[in-house]
């Protein structure tokens, strides 16, 4: 059955989209658990993943995605992920990526802004390297973003135009009669100037919706990466101004930035933030019957200490925003239980969205891990 | 949700610390310590009872339910539930919605108000629930329930609908057709009734429900029952349980049925007939169900009512009602009809009122909800068995003895068949000791009384009839018989007489289907023999090749040997009256059944044989039947197949330009002056083999035959000579072969039997027939 799975990361993404003909789709990846930490709650993705690839009989995925460069949507991926460009990063056990979806910025941000992170280099490489030999990359962006570099390494845009998808398209290679699933690209995009030249780019983060088809029920997921409240309100603009209202609905919201009000409004609110007319529209009018928002962070607190997302005011904002709807609001930290947090699984099918409920009880939950260590050891 | 929002709950908090109920404290402690996932403590309450009798707790829990965006019934993502506890753990904790808008859904128990809902969680009874109940295993049925009636498939696409009823403690069984989910024919408006009383629990049979006349415990009651039909609806009207007859007449006046205007009518007629005074009143309501309107009706829900004192006279929720005689809650016919304005009641008779006095609308007519149960149809008992629908083929199965009458048993209780028995015997003491009857019918004709007990099994026509007569000579039963036997569809043999299944076979020119099962003496094997379809190959042709199997197989060798001596004498090999355990005619009876069930289904033609092993496993041995080959020759006829015709013919080619022989297997049926070929044997290793000549020899041959004959009870014996032609020589007899033939013929001739010679060839055969009555005259030649 499709599904979208989230995974307890503290303030951190990654999204596992299956779909209903077997491919496997990887929004982000952070793999952010310290382990010298017993108390850490936050799940070990990385053998979390492999055991579902096991599972799956893959050791790759068809699509790794990463929506930028911050370190909570990439983090020790560089250890996980097979990269074509070096040996180094070839060992046996990595697992494939046979398309890497990347947006421009990726490929064209300048080794000054990347700062001192390893980890963002090598990304950049590895990208670079799938353009250069144009295969198994999508590069996100008005095709014009990348005249610059492309003349650098001797190439033209014409060389490459296929492997390029822009805003306002659906991403080739899947269709919604065969895979079950479109993605429709909403960032990034070109800002339109008056000159209307497609130059400046105001943001660098891929936006998608994903739209599942089963049984004939349209099911609509919106994975916000890291998008600030102005960057949604020029979505909203622009996506309305296009008459392709359609392409903001949603049944499930992965939230921007972790819960953040930014992503909401300029200010935090008092009690709840309260976001402009746009984004209001988005959630409030966009959001359908008996939806799911998922944030993709720690536990929402209970007051204003940390500074840091999540944003109790906006956790407020979307609890009335699924309320009316019977929707939930879920927080992969607190998901299925604070103290043990896990997988969240949303299933989709011919009713829509439905997050798993399963029980946890019985045998499985104790055979389906390893048992704590039994010994004689007393006098160490 | 706010608190507010739900619906009031009475009794008074207490801590969930404070709670007296085993289970009811295990719950609030699971829900309450946050180790049951999904689930989140509310409250607990304690309810005092009353009048002295014990009261309950209960646990307020929020349940997080796992529902999709599109849903069948409005069941939220989140739902409070009251689990209510009773002192005494007898009956199921109820679970209760309280939201007060939930919706009206399936699988909900009818109680005295209708909300909260009360939610119907097994089906099974609470004894084996208690084995495993825990308190997070019942949190997850409740949760189960509301994501399963989410999306609604609680009901298994293919499971009618049943009506869901707080169990009452009288049940009235109905026939099936009642719960027909059509239309069903014109009823009479009055359904007598029988009633069975035994230690407490009171029992109402419909008199069209079959019984064993002079069953025990039965008593007619003074008891009328009157169908009320209501048109087909989307949802079920009945939404609480009602009280009072006027509280029935409102749910029903939605429906457009007038209860009271019926009843008067029904009551006016009655009375004219002063039995009828003191019979109690019990309404029978079915409700056909669609799913949305104008559909096709998919289940009907049968209510049962019986008018009692209403309450305060008599305690509506009694956990029974006495309707005999002098008890007290009853309430006659005579006494409704007055409470509704029908007449007064002067000096114990009616005194109508003309008008009549429409004021009176049955108020203080009390109701009594009872169990209704259909009584077992075809279809329900083919369910039951986990078929997908009752098999209608008329079978006519001759004997109804220990194997027989088990295996009837057996298919009856599944629904399937139209049966027709035929046994010549009456019951014995000593029959008992492995028949489907019990004791109490000695001296009763088996097949008569076995019919009867299967269609007192099966509501509906008779499910099978008995015929009391001996198949081979039935005598004045001679056109039941012969018209039994035209009208069958199969025709089974389970008489344990190589008579009877020849007769069957070979006499009858019927075209219904043979099978023969039988057990073997010592009852540790089962036989089917099953024809194909079309009857290419008939029933004696099969026996020979089960013969065929049983001779060339070491392991089936002692097939006919005895457990011990039998107990009196044996008139047959299959004869039964030996010692041998019920344990082994029940294990084949039932393989047996199962077996002919799947013969059936096929069209092939069956040879098996089971044997139940001395360790309990039971072992199928069986072989691909071959096709019958049938010649005449003069005035007898020559039964062989396929298998030994390809024999001959491969030993023939092995040895040109050699001519080869050997000798024949089988049976002589004299009676028939029919020669039943099973089997072949090569010549002995002293035979010579020449391009113009052929001598058998002799070496082993006798062991071997003698053998053969050993394994198959005596059955299979020596028949007769074969040998082989070589191309471009005929299969005419040669001067050597008609010296053969008459020394064959002499000595046949000792024997009363018939020489028997088959001659193979490039591309034909030849039979050649000596009768034992004309040694002089020429062979018969086919």
């Amino acid at each position: 059955m499709p599904s979208l799975t989230f995974y307890p990361l503290g303030n951190a993404d990654t999204c596992l989209v299956d779909t209903v003909n077997g491919r496997k789709l990887l929004f982000d990846y952070a793999h952010t658990k310290c382990a010298e930490d017993p108390n850490d709650r936050r799940i070990n993705l990385r053998a979390e993943l492999r055991s579902n690839l096991t599972r799956a009989g893959r050791d790759d995925v068809d699509v790794f995605a990463l929506s930028h460069l911050d370190a909570d949507h990439f983090k020790n991926s560089t250890e996980f992920f097979y990269l074509e460009h070096s040996a180094e990063y070839q060992d046996e056990d990595r697992i494939k990526i046979r398309e890497l979806w990347v947006p421009a910025a990726v490929i064209v941000e300048e080794k000054e802004s990347l700062g001192d992170d390893n980890e963002h280099l090598i990304l950049q490489a590895e990208a670079r390297y799938r353009l250069k030999n144009k295969s198994g990359i999508r590069v996100f962006s008005t095709p014009g973003l990348l005249t610059d570099w492309l003349a650098s390494q001797g190439m033209t845009v014409d060389d490459v135009a296929h492997l390029i998808t822009d805003a306002g398209n659906l991403v080739p290679g899947f269709d919604r009669a065969v895979d079950g699933v479109e993605f429709f690209v909403h960032s990034p995009f070109a800002q339109r100037l008056d000159d209307c030249s497609l130059v400046n780019r105001n943001a660098d983060s891929l936006v998608v919706q994903a739209t599942f088809l089963a049984s004939g029920r349209e099911t609509k997921v919106i994975l916000g990466a890291d998008t600030t409240y102005d960057i949604w309100e020029k979505i909203v603009a622009v996506t309305t101004w296009k008459e392709r209202e359609e392409r903001l609905e949603w049944d499930v919201f992965k939230l921007s930035h972790h819960c953040s009000y930014t992503s909401l409004a300029a200010e935090r609110g008092a009690e709840k933030t309260d976001p402009p007319e746009n984004v209001r529209w988005l959630f409030e009018t966009k959001g359908r019957e008996k939806c799911v928002i998922v944030s993709p962070s720690k536990t929402i607190p209970n007051d204003d200490a940390d500074d840091q997302p999540p944003h109790r005011q906006a956790a407020s904002y979307y609890r009335d925003v699924v309320r009316p709807k019977d929707g939930e609001f879920v927080v992969t930290m607190d998901h299925p239980r604070l103290s043990q947090p896990g997988p969240m699984v949303i299933e989709i099918d011919g009713l829509g969205a439905r997050l798993v409920r399963g029980s946890q009880g019985g045998g499985a939950a104790i055979i389906g891990g390893p048992a704590p260590r039994a010994g004689n050891n007393d006098e160490r | 949700m706010m608190r507010g929002e739900y619906l009031e709950l009475s009794g008074e908090l207490v801590d969930a610390a404070d709670l007296t109920v085993p289970k009811a404290a295990l719950l609030a402690h699971a829900v309450g310590t946050g180790s049951v996932l999904w689930a989140s403590l509310v409250e607990c309450r304690r309810v005092q009872g009353r009048d002295g009798r014990p009261g309950s707790e209960g646990v307020v829990i929020d349940l997080d339910v796992e529902v999709p965006q599109d849903v069948v019934h409005d069941i939220r993502r989140r739902e409070r539930v009251l689990v209510e506890f009773q002192l005494e753990d007898i009956r199921f904790p109820e679970v209760l919605a309280l939201r007060p808008d939930f919706p009206l859904v399936p699988h909900l128990n009818l109680r005295l108000k209708e909300l909260p809902r009360s939610l119907c969680l097994f089906d099974r009874p609470y004894d084996e629930v208690k084995l495993h109940w825990t308190a997070p295993g019942f949190v997850d049925r409740i949760r189960s329930w509301l994501a399963a009636t989410a999306t609604g498939t609680l009901h298994g696409a293919d499971q009618p609908l049943e009506p869901l009823l707080l169990g009452t403690g009288v049940v009235l069984v109905l026939p099936s057709d009642m719960f027909a989910g059509h239309e069903t024919a014109e009823r009479d408006e009055r359904i007598s009734l029988s009633l069975v009383r035994a230690t407490g629990r009171d029992t109402l049979f419909a008199e069209r429900v079959p019984a064993v006349a002079g069953a025990p415990h039965v008593e007619r009651v003074p008891c009328v029952a009157t169908p009320i039909d209501v048109p087909p609806q989307a949802h079920g009207v009945i939404r609480t349980q009602p009280t009072t007859l006027v509280g029935l007449a409102a749910f029903l006046s939605s429906s457009g049925v007038d209860l009271i205007g019926i009843l008067r009518e029904r009551l006016v007629r009655w009375v004219e007939d002063p039995a009828l005074y003191g019979s109690s009143l019990i309404l029978i309501v079915t409700l056909p169900k669609t799913r949305g309107a104008g559909a096709t009706v998919e289940a009907t829900d049968v209510y049962a009512f019986a008018c009692i004192r209403p309450a305060g006279q008599s305690s509506p929720e009694a956990a029974s009602v006495d309707l005999r005689g002098e008890a007290p809650g009853r309430m006659t016919i005579l006494e409704i009809g007055a409470r509704l304005g029908l007449w007064e009641i002067l000096d114990g008779h009616a005194a109508r009122l003309v008008p009549a006095d429409t004021s009176r609308d049955g108020a203080d007519v009390g109701l009594f909800l009872m169990n209704v149960t259909p009584s077992l149809s075809r279809e329900g008992a083919a369910r039951l068995n986990g078929l997908d629908a009752a098999d209608g083929r008329r079978v006519v199965a001759v004997g109804a003895g220990a194997l027989g009458s088990q295996v009837f048993a057996n298919l009856v209780r599944s629904g399937f068949g139209e049966w027709v028995l035929i046994d010549k015997d009456v019951v014995l003491p000593h029959n008992m000791a492995r028949h489907a009857l019990l004791g109490g019918m000695p001296g009763w004709p088996k097949a008569e009384v076995l019919a009867e007990l299967g269609s007192t099994t099966i509501d509906g026509q008779p499910i099978a009839r008995g015929i009391a007569a001996d198949v081979l000579a039935p005598g004045d039963r001679s056109e039941d018989v012969a018209e039994a036997f035209a009208g069958a569809d199969v025709i089974l043999d389970m008489s344990a007489s190589v008579a009877v299944a020849r007769h069957l076979s070979a006499d009858r020119e019927d075209e219904a289907r043979r099978i023969s099962v039988y057990l073997s003496p010592s009852g540790r094997d089962a036989v089917l023999l099953a024809e194909d379809c079309h009857r290419r190959t008939p029933l004696a042709s099969l026996e020979m090749q089960f013969y065929r199997m049983l001779a060339g197989r070491e392991e089936l060798s002692d097939h006919y040997q005895r457990e011990g001596e039998p107990v009196r004498y044996a008139h047959s090999c299959r004869d039964l009256s030996a010692r041998l355990p019920q344990e082994l005619v029940a294990l084949h009876a039932a393989i047996g059944a199962r077996a002919l069930r799947v013969a059936l289904a096929a069209d092939d033609a069956v040879v098996a044989l089971w044997r139940a092993e001395a360790d309990g496993s039971v072992k199928r041995h069986g072989v691909t039947p071959a096709g019958a080959l049938v010649r005449r020759v003069g005035r007898w006829t020559v039964v062989w197949d396929d298998e030994v015709e390809r024999e001959v013919r491969r030993a023939r080619d092995e040895k040109l330009p050699d001519e080869t022989g050997g000798v024949l297997i089988g049976m002589f049926d004299m009676l028939r002056e029919t020669i039943y070929v099973a089997d072949m044997l090569p010549g002995p290793p002293d035979s010579r083999e020449e391009p113009d000549g052929y001598e058998r020899g002799a070496d082993g041959l006798l062991d071997r035959v003698g053998r053969m004959t050993a394994a198959t009870g005596g059955n299979l014996v020596y028949v007769g000579e074969w040998h082989s032609h070589p191309p471009d020589h005929g299969v005419r007899m040669s001067e050597d072969d008609r010296k053969l033939f008459a020394w064959l013929r002499d000595r046949r001739s000792a024997d009363g039997l018939p020489a028997v010679m088959l001659i193979v060839g490039e591309r034909e055969d030849a039979w050649y027939v000596g009768s034992p009555l004309d040694p002089e005259g020429e062979p018969e030649c086919g």
